[in-house]
């Protein structure tokens, strides 16, 4: 038992070592950016001076016919290009779309965190469920706590394993089974999440340059997001359950600090909790009476529609945003966290200063997107990679599993989903609208591709905090610690979520609604 | 003696007044409220006025033909079930649309990493330390005025920096804090320069315009004549009245200081100050070779023009931004502060962060400028407002000199220039623009009306630093001390300034590069 376990300790370690020493030397997501924007500059000179071109077949937007389009590659080094470097670097920021969606809706959920909100609805969760079901439940909650995005990695992880040391089982698996839930699955949801959308967003400035009127909906992937959070959840309480801790064995130290966060609950917690879901009762009539009744303001004013392209669904960040604001404040009255303005503006602002390298990247993002897309290359890369393809007569159902492993590999030297998505997008969003794969289910292959790398890659940024949360119960943990811990989850997400993308995708379901 | 007796009395006076404006000043709420309480308002008025059913008719310049059309404008409910649609669907698309939003992000890249290198700072001391002692009054509140290019800098560095240099020669340090303080603040509005706040300004200028007229605008340097021209004049106004008036009722310093600050120039400063000035060089090589030859790409492709309608003026925040990027890399890179691409983005990083709550205050101001313009109720109010003061015949001047004294007293309550500039343009730009006083010139007048008020508000951000700052020479100074410290300065700048404004206006000279002061 022991030998068996051993060996495989070691071979991690040295795996480890080798992504460690090549992860020390990637550069600053930035950076990335900043090389990519020089790479595509550079290239977009190269095509232009080839004369590069192509000649494909593209739908009109005014008379819905296909005619004949030839794109040439433009240059960003022509003095038309370098006007367009010069004088577009506001524009093209303030054109990407998730800069406003983020900073929305954080004002919401920043100030439902800073009341202690969230907290207290997860601790209240925990304190409440059967002892059997703990597992299922602490993974479930990682998964649910993306839609208040990285706030689970700091209250969940601590809490999962407080969860599990106070009911006598490993501490470091309750804090395997939370970080399973909160990074390895982050892709996906059983509600919408900010981080669906700006993946929206992105999508649909990728469907853009070759489809101008054609969009998807923030709901694009929610079937499929809801049945990838319960069986994941499933499958992630298995590995927890019969794999990760009998490996672990019995915890026999002694947790070096104070981690046992499972019972002090705030005086007032309760108080809040009341004053929270009275405010979710009034927002939820106020909603629905702004949405339910014919003929009312957030149906769409010509077909009465709710879902799809309706006012209702055009809301949805600012319904959450507003969700949060009001059930938070709320808590915060209640509770006594926050009270008076000065607390509330204290809060967004300091839930702003946090989103202070996100800003600067997207940023940078943005005129990465604005250039590549300017240069054209992104057109003629797709139509002559979608030529190639055709030619070869490999299935889509092939071609998305190539784009899958692509992916995922990627995802292990840039872990987080936003960035990667927007150098994928672009590229593969038009490459398989050729081929007529919708970009609702590009979009639900890359969420499946990318989430599972999360957990054993040190390059996400939150890898170095699970070491420190796992030293209080075991001091000599380190990150060989969390990746060998990590691991069987990460073998068995890509398995078994490429196994559900695939028969999800042959049986022909709907990856969301009205798709 | 009875000199003194006759300060003390004033002292008192000024202090009874300030209690009162602090006690006021304590009610007033947040900015952010402020502007919520304001969107709450055009929501309601919006509706009242709809239902009234109150509409304009006026004449107005099409912008394709350029022929005078008459045109009704009525005002449209945010209660409505379509303006409803609008407050839930707009909301990140009013955000996106207000580009102050990206002009101060952009900028900031640059300057965030010039002041954390370290740059900004050594130039300053760099300015102090060559100046000969009879000049150093002078160059301090220069230096206070000029620090405005990179946003709230000056408040930092230059603040303790005055007190420093004051006390090294012997005079009285908290005269070298007002000097400072009254550079950096109350003439925070002008500069010899294009600054990131002007950019702000000049975009909510022309969303202002764009209302009555979508066609016209002004660009960055609007102001530029006006700006100059007041910095140099303003400057020596400040100088006269610190040591004339402030230094004297000083007096002697005779304290100590709580601890005595060294003039902590970073070792290497003077090897990154060479790396920036080659930095520099090559910077203005590049940008001339992009800006100057014939046909180069920054010149309008059509007119060959630089200034005016230009790549060159449109990428002036991008210039600005590269400018302070590549000296405050190249000084980092000399004196060691930043080293790596890990330093320079912590830089950033930390820039960003500090404008959190600026951001989030333009999320709601960017909301309130949507609604208000949703429910043309602007239009409206511009059209009646100019109808009525038509007929009143009074003239622009006294006009201009109303304006200036609303924004002033306001700005005891909004200290900052950006929100203000908010609210007033939409009403005085179209008003102003219907009695043929060009974007430009209102421009200038809010400009001076907006900045003098600034050293004496205690709502003012940095107010409270300047006590602590003044703590560290006189245990005993508090707001009281500042206020009575720095009124003098507020209250002849308003005058002086407003003298010089309405003779630039009376003798029509162009407030900036191609902006009359008519339309």
């Amino acid at each position: 038992m022991i030998e068996t376990v051993e060996p495989r300790k070691s071979l991690v370690q040295r795996l480890l070592n080798g992504i460690e020493v090549v992860g020390n030397k990637v550069p600053h997501p930035a950076v990335i950016f900043v090389l990519l924007c020089v790479v595509v500059i550079a290239l977009s000179q190269l095509f232009h001076m080839l004369g590069t071109s192509v000649t494909f077949l593209l739908i009109d937007p005014q008379t819905h016919r296909a005619h004949e389009e030839t794109a040439v590659v433009n240059s960003l080094l022509t003095a038309d290009g370098i006007r367009y470097l010069f004088t577009s670097t506001v524009r093209n920021f303030m054109a990407f779309g998730p800069v406003g969606v983020i900073l929305v809706v954080m004002v919401g959920v920043g100030i439902a965190e800073e009341a202690g909100l969230i907290r207290a609805l997860v601790r209240q969760i925990v304190n409440i469920a059967p002892r059997y079901a703990i597992t299922f439940i602490i993974v479930f909650l990682g998964i649910i706590s993306s839609i208040a995005q990285d706030a689970g990695y700091l209250v969940l992880l601590p809490l999962g394993a407080a969860a599990f040391y106070s009911i006598g089982r490993h501490p470091l698996a309750g804090l395997a089974a939370a970080f399973a839930g909160v990074a390895g699955l982050f892709g996906v949801n059983l509600l919408i999440t900010p981080t669906d959308a700006i993946l929206t967003e992105i999508t649909n400035d990728a469907i853009h340059l070759v489809a101008p009127t054609q969009s998807v909906t923030l709901t694009a992937n929610l079937w499929f997001s809801i049945a990838s959070t319960l069986l994941m959840c499933v499958v992630c309480t298995f590995i927890t359950d019969r794999i990760v801790e009998p490996r672990l064995g019995k915890y026999e130290g002694a947790p070096v600090a104070d981690g046992d966060t499972s019972g002090d609950e705030p005086a007032g917690e309760a108080r809040g909790l009341k004053f929270a879901g009275l405010a979710l009762l009034g927002f939820s009539a106020v909603v629905a009476l702004l949405t339910l009744p014919p003929g009312a303001p957030l149906r769409d004013p010509q077909t009465g529609a709710i879902i799809g392209d309706s006012p209702f669904m055009a809301s949805l960040i600012v319904l959450v945003m507003l969700l949060f604001l009001v059930t938070g404040i709320a808590y915060g009255a209640g509770a006594r966290t926050l009270g008076g303005t000065k607390d509330y503006i204290g809060a967004v602002t300091k839930t702003y200063a946090g989103l202070a390298d996100l800003l600067f990247l997207f940023l940078i993002i943005s005129q990465f997107i604005a250039y590549f897309n300017y240069s054209n290359m992104a057109t003629v890369a797709a139509v002559k990679m979608g030529d190639v393809l055709e030619h070869a007569n490999v299935g889509s159902i092939w071609l998305l599993l190539a784009f899958m492993a692509v992916v995922a590999v990627v995802s292990l030297v840039l872990a987080s989903i936003i960035p990667k998505w927007a150098i994928f997008a672009p590229i593969f969003i038009p490459l398989f609208m050729r081929l007529h794969v919708a970009p609702d289910v590009v979009l639900a292959a890359y969420r499946v591709a990318d989430s599972p790398a999360n957990v054993v890659t040190p390059l996400m940024p939150y890898l170095a905090l699970v070491v420190v949360f796992a030293r209080r119960y075991l001091p000599d943990a380190g990150v060989g610690t969390i990746v060998a811990l990590m691991l069987p989850y990460y073998a068995a997400l890509y398995i078994f979520w490429t196994l559900l993308f695939v028969a999800w995708y042959f049986f022909g379901l709907s990856f969301g609604p009205s798709v | 003696m009875s000199a003194g007796e006759s300060i003390r009395e004033r002292k008192t006076l000024l202090q009874r007044l300030l209690d009162g404006i602090e006690i006021v000043g304590n009610k007033v709420p947040h900015p952010a409220v402020i502007f919520l309480i304001l969107c709450a308002l055009v929501i309601v008025l919006s509706h009242l006025f709809y239902m009234l059913g109150t509409s304009v008719t006026y004449q107005i310049i099409d912008p394709q033909t350029h022929q005078l059309v008459t045109q009704t404008t009525t005002a449209n409910s945010l209660l409505t079930a379509e303006g409803i649609r609008f407050l839930f669907t707009s909301t990140v698309r009013n955000f996106m649309s207000f580009t102050a939003v990206g002009v101060i992000l952009v900028a900031m890249v640059g300057v965030g990493l010039a002041e954390e290198a370290g740059l900004i700072g050594a130039l300053i001391r760099m300015v102090v330390r060559v100046a000969p002692p009879s000049t150093i009054t002078f160059i301090i509140v220069l230096a206070g005025i000029l620090s405005s290019i990179a946003s709230d800098a000056g408040y930092l560095v230059l603040i303790p920096l005055g007190a420093i240099a004051f006390y090294s020669l012997g005079r009285h340090p908290l005269a070298g804090i007002a000097a400072a303080f009254a550079g950096v603040s109350a003439v925070f509005g002008v500069n010899l320069l294009i600054t990131p706040t002007d950019g702000i300004l000049t975009e909510i200028a022309n969303d202002a315009i764009h209302m009555v007229n979508p066609a016209m605008s002004i660009d960055l340097t609007a102001n530029l004549y006006f700006s100059a021209a007041s910095t140099l004049l303003m400057c020596v106004v400040c100088t006269i009245v610190n040591d004339r008036i402030v230094e004297p009722r000083l007096g002697k310093y005779e304290g100590t200081p709580d601890l005595l600050p060294t003039e902590d120039a970073p070792a290497l400063e003077s090897r990154g100050l060479k790396f920036a000035a080659y930095a520099l060089l090559g910077f203005l090589i590049v940008v001339g070779l992009l800006a100057l030859p014939p046909g180069a790409p920054l010149r309008n492709p059509d007119t060959g023009a630089l200034i005016g309608v230009s790549p060159f003026m449109d990428s002036i925040i991008v210039l600005i931004m590269f400018l302070f990027l590549v000296t405050g890399a190249a000084f980092g890179a000399g004196a060691g502060t930043i080293t790596s691409m890990k330093d320079g983005i912590a830089a950033i990083t930390k820039t960003f962060a500090g404008l959190g709550g600026l951001l989030f205050l333009f999320l709601i101001i960017s909301q309130f400028v949507a609604y208000f313009n949703y429910s043309n109720l602007s239009t409206i109010v511009g059209v009646n407002m100019a109808d009525v003061l038509e007929k009143l015949s009074v003239g622009p001047v006294w006009l201009l000199l109303g304006f200036v004294v609303i924004v002033a007293i306001l700005n005891l309550l909004i200290p900052g220039g950006i929100p203000k500039w908010a609210i007033f343009a939409p009403i005085f730009v179209p008003l102003f623009m219907h009695l043929h006083v060009s974007p430009a010139m209102l421009l200038a007048a809010y400009r001076v009306g907006d900045s003098p008020g600034n050293v004496i508000t205690p709502l003012m951000a940095y107010f409270g630093l300047i006590v602590v700052f003044a703590q560290r020479w006189d245990k005993s100074a508090g707001v009281g001390t500042i206020v009575a410290l720095m009124l003098p300065y507020t209250v002849i700048l308003y005058v002086a300034w407003t003298v010089v404004l309405l003779a630039w206006y009376l003798l029509g000279i162009p407030v900036g590069p191609g902006a009359g002061v008519h339309v």
